[in-house]
């Protein structure tokens, strides 16, 4: 039983997990998308980037209903365990995650666009790094999942820090000038949306995630995060492997024996 | 000190009695051999008492092998033969002081396809006490009324008890062979895929039925079914060709299991 032949003999179950995995990086690829053009909308002052943003939002939204669906049809014909069941579950949690960062992606368009009808204001540029920080999060974040790889994945928990600081940074330096201008309340609450691409469900591999025996809501503190959470070594024996967990099965395997 | 059957010339079963004894049922170095085939390797575990304890695993494992060294069942095959250990409650089953039918009055068991006697409803709950030398009839109408309601089926057939079991449905067959199993009060009841000759409706009643025994009994089922096994159990032992591979908390089993080949099985990767 090699690890590259151990496919389900359900060729059905397997092609279903196949078809959930790739609708999760679909979406998560039109929201990759979604947050680069709400970055060009804001720093270029691009009416259409921003139109296109709100306008993919639509479809974003399908899909999450799409991979919720789906979710549901593979615990209700295959009844999966271990892995499949915490891959079905991450890949369902994640598109909620997902849905909400287009979201904040599609706030920050709105906004943008009513920025582009003031006067440019110099601090629109002190907001480029926080979004090149957050967009580099979130591709990671994917590709940790894509990819199954789990020290990225662990690598933007961290990151989360200095996104912090960027935007605390920002969001000081905007609030003095707020009473001498309306530009930069709008930015203020740009601002706020790049930090919302971090906050919008929560998900957290903590101690705390561990009491499974109660209803624990997963704690994610960024879309990027949440991603990255989700991908976490299962160690088995003295093999290296890694599945997609829920936070609350990370904090589960991490507490187990082996590790 | 607690003591397992002896056969002292009379047909006594001792009280085998302590409450959450976690090496209620001990497996050490357990081998076991058809002839010169061997089927189980170096088994080595603790089942808990009056807790549900599943094994799992494909086809040809060992699990009902294993199952039926606990009663020490085998035993009616010629030519088996084994090494090991297994002790209940600290003394070994197979030493020579253990009365054989004794012991199998402690260890109950249930059979994957239900057999009842061809008698009565009531003569079959009541045929061990009867064998045992028991006649006063309210002692065997006791023992009838609380084992029929032990297993879930007393309100089913109370009006009927002289009637004959083979009559009854496949679902309350099954039920009745429980009873009839728990009529001597045994400590352990070993259950072989009790469900998988029921259909749906019978199976929960019976799955519900071993929910509300465990806190009597130490129960042991093999099943294939492993949403059985997840609904049922406490504790899960996966098998494969003979050994045991993983034996831990059935939440973790099924969510996530140490060994690679517990989580290929139960995937469905292979079995």
């Amino acid at each position: 039983m090699s690890e590259e032949a151990a496919r389900h003999i359900l060729s059905s179950f397997e092609a279903a997990l196949d078809n959930l995995r790739k609708d999760v990086l679909m979406m998560s690829s039109l929201v990759s998308r979604s947050i680069e053009n709400s970055r060009k909308g804001l720093l270029d002052r691009d009416e259409d980037f921003c139109n296109t943003v709100i306008a993919d939002d639509e479809e974003i939204d399908l899909l999450e209903i799409q991979v919720d669906n789906q979710g549901i049809e593979i615990m209700l014909r295959f009844h999966p365990f271990a892995s499949d069941l915490r891959n079905v579950i991450g890949a369902m949690k994640t598109s909620v995650n997902l849905e909400r960062a287009a979201d904040q992606a599609v706030g920050i368009a709105r906004r943008a666009r009513k920025l582009i009808t003031l006067q440019a204001l110099p601090e629109t540029a002190h907001t480029e790094p926080l979004l090149r920080h957050t967009s580099s999060m979130f591709n990671d974040a994917v590709k940790a999942y894509a990819d199954g790889d789990i020290e990225l994945a662990k690598t933007i928990k961290s990151r989360d820090k200095e996104l912090d600081q960027l935007n605390r940074e920002f969001a000081e330096s905007l609030t003095e000038k707020m009473p001498q201008n309306k530009e930069s309340a709008i930015k203020l609450r740009i601002s706020r949306k790049i930090r919302s691409l971090r906050f919008h469900s929560k998900t957290s591999a903590t101690p705390q995630a561990t009491q499974t025996s109660k209803k624990v809501r997963p704690r994610c503190e960024s879309a990027p995060q949440c991603l990255g959470a989700l991908t976490v070594p299962a160690s088995i024996s003295s093999r290296r492997r890694w599945t997609i967990l829920l936070p609350i099965s990370t904090t589960i395997s991490s507490r187990s024996s082996r590790r | 000190m607690p003591t397992l059957v002896e056969n002292t010339g009379q047909s006594k079963v001792s009280a085998i009695h302590e409450l959450g004894r976690a090496d209620f049922i001990s497996v050490r170095d357990f081998n076991f051999f058809y002839g010169k085939k061997q089927s189980l390797f170096d088994i080595n575990m603790d089942i808990p008492e009056k807790q549900v304890t599943a094994f799992i695993g494909p086809s040809g494992c060992g699990k009902s092998t294993l199952l039926r060294n606990f009663n020490r069942m085998n035993e009616l095959i010629e030519g088996v033969h084994h090494s090991g250990e297994i002790q209940l409650v600290g003394k070994s089953i197979f030493d020579r002081n253990v009365e054989v039918i004794a012991l199998r009055r402690t260890i109950g068991m249930v059979f994957q396809k239900s057999n009842p006697f061809p008698k009565s409803i009531y003569e079959n709950v009541v045929y061990a006490l009867r064998i045992s030398g028991q006649t006063k009839k309210s002692l065997l109408d006791d023992c009838v009324e609380r084992s029929l309601r032990g297993a879930a089926l007393w309100d089913e057939v109370k009006d009927r008890l002289h009637e004959s079991a083979l009559g009854l449905s496949g679902g309350q067959m099954q039920r009745l062979c429980i009873a009839r199993a728990i009529a001597n009060r045994p400590k352990v009841l070993l259950m072989d895929e009790p469900c998988s000759a029921l259909d749906p409706i019978a199976t929960v009643k019976v799955e519900e039925l071993i929910r509300e025994l465990k806190q009597e009994f130490t129960i042991i089922i093999v099943t294939h079914n492993m949403q059985q096994a997840t609904r049922c159990s406490d504790r899960t032992a996966f098998f494969y060709l003979g050994k045991l591979v993983e034996y831990d908390n059935t939440h973790k089993i099924f969510s996530n299991p140490s060994e690679k080949k517990t989580e290929d099985y139960i995937t469905g990767r292979f079995g």
